[in-house]
């Protein structure tokens, strides 16, 4: 398995963990440690008269400990996998014990359970139609709204009392449009001391009025979905989990993690190797719960994505996922002018403003006017988002010669997101 | 983005003030346009948002990237040096992460041994770590090689390499600079500092006076008694303190020589007939003169004394012999340290001024003579013993001296300390855990021996509550133990 210590430092929920883990990095710690195929697990010595039994679904990235920490992974489990990422001959090979094999086992049974899960059609189709309803009369409310909005100008948005957005906002919860309501709150946290907050609030507008004027008016079957998503309906994963997706090797490029109310949601960008398709792995978790998947940038996952139903399929879900044996060579986009042109396609039949990743080959830091831009090998620049941090990090490795970036963004504005080195991809965390 | 600009300004106003004209947008647009103005089952408000939706979509669809020729950057020049290794490189990264400088430091120091250079990937956070910490910058300029030099040329925080002399930083630095600098030179080129210090003297004031002057203590010499007797009457008392401070500690100037005229007369040999009057033996005879030079109490030396047991007179006379250099008492008496040291060691209450004079004029020949059991330590002594020597003395007087000893093996400077001072050290600190925390173990894991890693258990103090807190810190300690020897692994 490639796995680097790095990578497995990115997976601690906190600088603390990581410390920790990598204290409890050492051979000595370990009263016993195996793995096989599936998992890893060792027996640590803690403070405890009985060392604490420390396990790793290594399919899954799951963790479990018996140690008390409420941190997810624990401290155990991130120095096992250092331990293993530094070190994996020292593992050795066999049949894993009792308290390892429960585990797995009944983390197969809950799956299976999940699948099996009996459903009441007819109050499903009930509890839709009312919902439908609902969202009906507020998207209905929403559009007044924007349209009072729009006649009185924008001049005034940002002396507005903080209830005009709030107000709205639990309206569109409470019509069970959370999309909707996101996006107004959006709009509320705009920074109105910024050069451009115009174009960014008009674009929100925008973006709230075609999902309702797109839901109201019955699009296509495809971009359906997609309005329906933007409004906040939720896609069973059971129904995805059923169809065939698509098989690939699949490189983690980047993960944004965002702090919402007290959920956490989780953003992965993936690139398949073979397919060239890129997608979304989305992930949530309510009151610093463990994430379903551990996806670590830069590991290449052989995995079974299912997209979510879209005019321009780029959510997805991971069906199943083993880390990859062996990773082929990996090609990207050269130039900028097509990046151009499959945006304009993007664009031409999903008419949202969606920052796409994109993995480039060969391209180049430059400065001009000040700012930093990505060239490529025809001289054609994209501007690098000033929030990017990184460009140092970017800048050292590169020494001004090209290289291959993965990059997110939209409309000639893009943020690398790691930089693939050889056989290495080093993510350019912010 | 004529056309944008047109939209958002209709935005701002709103559509009750100011209506979007087809005549404002891109002829593409003109035809879903004019479908949309002409369609009157929906209000102004809403036919507005259509064509911003439209706009909008034109604006993402149409964004092509920017063609500029030419816009280029110089490369990066291929390296001289090699890279240090994997392990190395993993060594470096694990230390920035413990944010622990004098690691760091000494990676650092490993690194400019061996030659070698941190990878790229590292740089940026080294860079930001030699701008926080200046005494890091000369090392991490070493290990950059050219891709750090290039780097640096993109941000001006890490330009502090960029050819600022030591003259320009003299002349146009803040003050803490200023002294720094003045003292680097003064250890390189005594006299140019000296110089330098000359020349701008007139123009600084009393408070920058008195903090400049300190920078001469290092290599202080005949050479500048000259010109710091002519500063000795400065208005500013603190000038005057600090230039008396170092007036006393030059053998040749003035001072010296007119407390050694008081001395000379003071102390002298006598003639002494031994046991039962066989033959005679030599032994001093110490009086001070009936009438003593006032001037001397006008620089430092106090008239009365504050302890009863001692009178005014041996006050005066302790006083003056402390500075008075050791080698004047050889010639003066022809006689050699060890036959001098045997005749004061007669009068007990002026012998420790002797040693402090050893001390003040830095006399390694006298420095040995006062590590027998006196009972009385000397801090000032205990650097110009020989390493050996100097050990063996820590350790075993460390139970009487503890207090002063921390000080003394943890200053700047110090090279690592051998095992059985690494023991004595760590044993006691152990045993005071509020007052060594583990920040005090940080600071100074350079001086800590990576065989101490072995001997933490050995070094549990013996009260049991301590034992907790100690735990923890022996844990922190043998972290960082570890990362030294890697550090000491990956450059062999």
């Amino acid at each position: 398995m490639q796995l680097t210590e790095e990578q497995v430092l990115a997976l601690a929920p906190d600088d603390s963990s990581r410390k920790a883990g990598r204290e409890l990095s050492g051979p000595s710690k370990w009263v016993t440690k195996g793995a096989n195929e599936q998992a890893l697990w060792g027996e640590c010595q803690g403070s405890g008269s009985k060392p604490y039994q420390t396990q790793v679904d290594l399919n899954g990235m799951a963790f479990k400990c018996s140690c008390p920490s409420r941190k997810f992974p624990c401290k155990h489990g991130i120095g096992l996998l250092i331990l293993y990422a530094r070190q994996p001959a020292d593992f050795t090979t066999t049949e894993p014990p009792a308290w390892v094999s429960e585990w797995l086992g009944k983390r197969e049974e809950k799956d299976t359970k999940k699948k099996e899960k009996p459903t009441n059609e007819a109050a499903q189709v009930k509890r839709q139609q009312a919902r439908e309803q609902s969202v009906e009369d507020g998207l209905a409310e929403l559009l007044l709204w924007i349209k009072d909005i729009v006649r009185n100008g924008l001049i005034g948005i940002p002396e507005k009392d903080p209830s005009f957005f709030i107000n709205m906002t639990r309206r569109m919860v409470d019509a069970k449009a959370p999309g909707l309501a996101g996006l107004v709150k959006t709009a509320s946290n705009l920074n109105f001391y910024r050069e451009g907050w115009q174009t960014e609030f008009t674009d929100l507008l925008v973006r709230m009025y075609l999902l309702i004027a797109g839901y109201t008016n019955k699009q296509s079957p495809a971009l359906l979905e997609d309005l329906r998503s933007g409004i906040g309906f939720t896609q069973s994963q059971d129904e995805l989990r059923e169809q065939k997706g698509i098989t690939d090797i699949w490189l983690v490029l980047g993960k944004q993690t965002e702090e919402e109310d007290s959920l956490t949601v989780e953003r992965n960008w993936l690139y398949g190797i073979n397919s060239k398709k890129y997608a979304l792995v989305l992930q949530f978790s309510a009151m610093s719960q463990a994430m379903p998947l551990n996806l670590i940038p830069g590991f290449f996952l052989q995995a079974e994505l299912v997209y979510y139903p879209s005019a321009q399929p780029l959510r997805a879900l991971i069906k199943s996922q083993v880390v990859a044996a062996t990773i082929p060579p990996v090609s990207g986009i050269s130039s900028w002018q097509e990046v151009a042109e499959l945006e304009t396609a993007y664009n031409s039949v999903l008419p949202f403003n969606t920052a796409r990743p994109f993995l480039m080959q060969q391209v180049r830091p430059v400065q001009y006017e000040g700012s930093w831009w990505l060239a490529d090998s025809s001289n054609r620049l994209v501007k690098v988002k000033e929030s990017f941090t990184g460009i140092y990090r970017l800048m050292a490795i590169s020494g001004g010669k090209p290289l291959d970036l993965a990059v997110l963004g939209s409309e000639n504005n893009y943020e690398p997101l790691g930089i693939l080195w050889g056989n290495q991809y080093i993510f350019l965390s912010n | 983005m004529q056309f944008w600009n047109h939209i958002i300004q209709t935005a701002m106003l709103g559509t009750d003030k100011k209506q979007i004209a087809i005549s404002e947008l891109p002829e593409a647009m003109a035809n879903a346009t004019t479908i949309i103005t002409g369609n009157t089952a929906i209000d102004k408000e809403e036919q507005f948002l259509q064509i911003a939706s439209l706009a909008a979509n034109y604006r993402q669809s149409g964004a092509q990237p920017l063609h500029k020729e030419g816009i280029t950057i110089e490369l990066a020049p291929p390296e001289e040096k090699p890279y240090c290794s994997n392990r190395a490189s993993g060594v470096l990264k694990d230390i920035l992460d413990e944010d622990s400088n004098p690691l760091l430091a000494l990676w650092l120091e490993h690194c400019v041994s061996a030659g070698q250079l941190t990878t790229p990937l590292l740089l940026p956070l080294l860079l930001d770590k030699a701008t926080q910490h200046k005494t890091l910058r000369t090392n991490v300029e070493q290990c950059m090689g050219k891709r750090g030099e290039w780097l640096c040329g993109f941000n001006k925080n890490w330009q502090f390499s960029a050819a600022e002399t030591d003259e320009e930083r003299w002349q146009t630095g803040k003050p803490d600079q200023r002294r720094q600098v003045l003292q680097q030179l003064r250890n390189t080129n005594p006299a140019l500092a000296r110089e330098w210090l000359q020349q701008t003297w007139a123009q600084e004031n009393a408070n920058s006076k008195a903090e400049l002057i300190k920078a001469l203590e290092v290599n202080l010499g005949a050479e500048d008694v000259e010109w710091l007797e002519s500063i000795s009457t400065e208005k500013s008392q603190k000038v005057k303190e600090e230039t008396l401070n170092l007036l006393r500690q030059i053998p040749s100037s003035t001072i010296i020589q007119q407390y050694w005229q008081i001395v000379q007369q003071a102390v002298t040999l006598k003639k002494e007939s031994a046991f039962l009057g066989l033959g005679s033996k030599t032994a001093l005879s110490i009086q001070l003169p009936a009438v003593v030079d006032d001037k001397i109490f006008k620089t430092g030396i106090e008239k009365l004394s504050n302890d009863k047991a001692v009178s005014d007179e041996d006050f005066i006379l302790y006083q003056l012999i402390s500075f008075i250099p050791p080698d004047f008492w050889e010639t003066h008496f022809n006689e050699t340290p060890t036959v001098i040291y045997q005749l004061f060691s007669k009068h007990e209450n002026l012998l420790p001024a002797l040693g402090e004079a050893a001390g003040r004029f830095k006399n390694r020949t006298w420095a040995p003579l006062f590590t027998g059991n006196t009972g009385r330590h000397y801090l000032s002594l205990l650097q110009l013993l020989p390493a050996k020597v100097r050990d063996a003395y820590v350790v075993k007087h460390f139970d009487d001296m503890q207090e002063m000893v921390i000080p003394f093996i943890t200053q700047d400077n110090m090279p690592e300390w051998s095992m059985p001072v690494a023991m004595a050290a760590i044993i006691y600190t152990a045993s005071e855990p509020s007052q060594f925390t583990r920040s005090f173990y940080s600071k100074n894991i350079h001086l800590i021996p990576v065989q101490m890693a072995a001997e933490l258990a050995n070094c549990t103090p013996a009260d049991p509550y301590k034992h907790y807190t100690w735990r923890s810190t022996s844990e922190y300690l043998l972290k960082l133990l570890r990362l030294k020897e890697r550090i000491i692994q990956s450059f062999s």
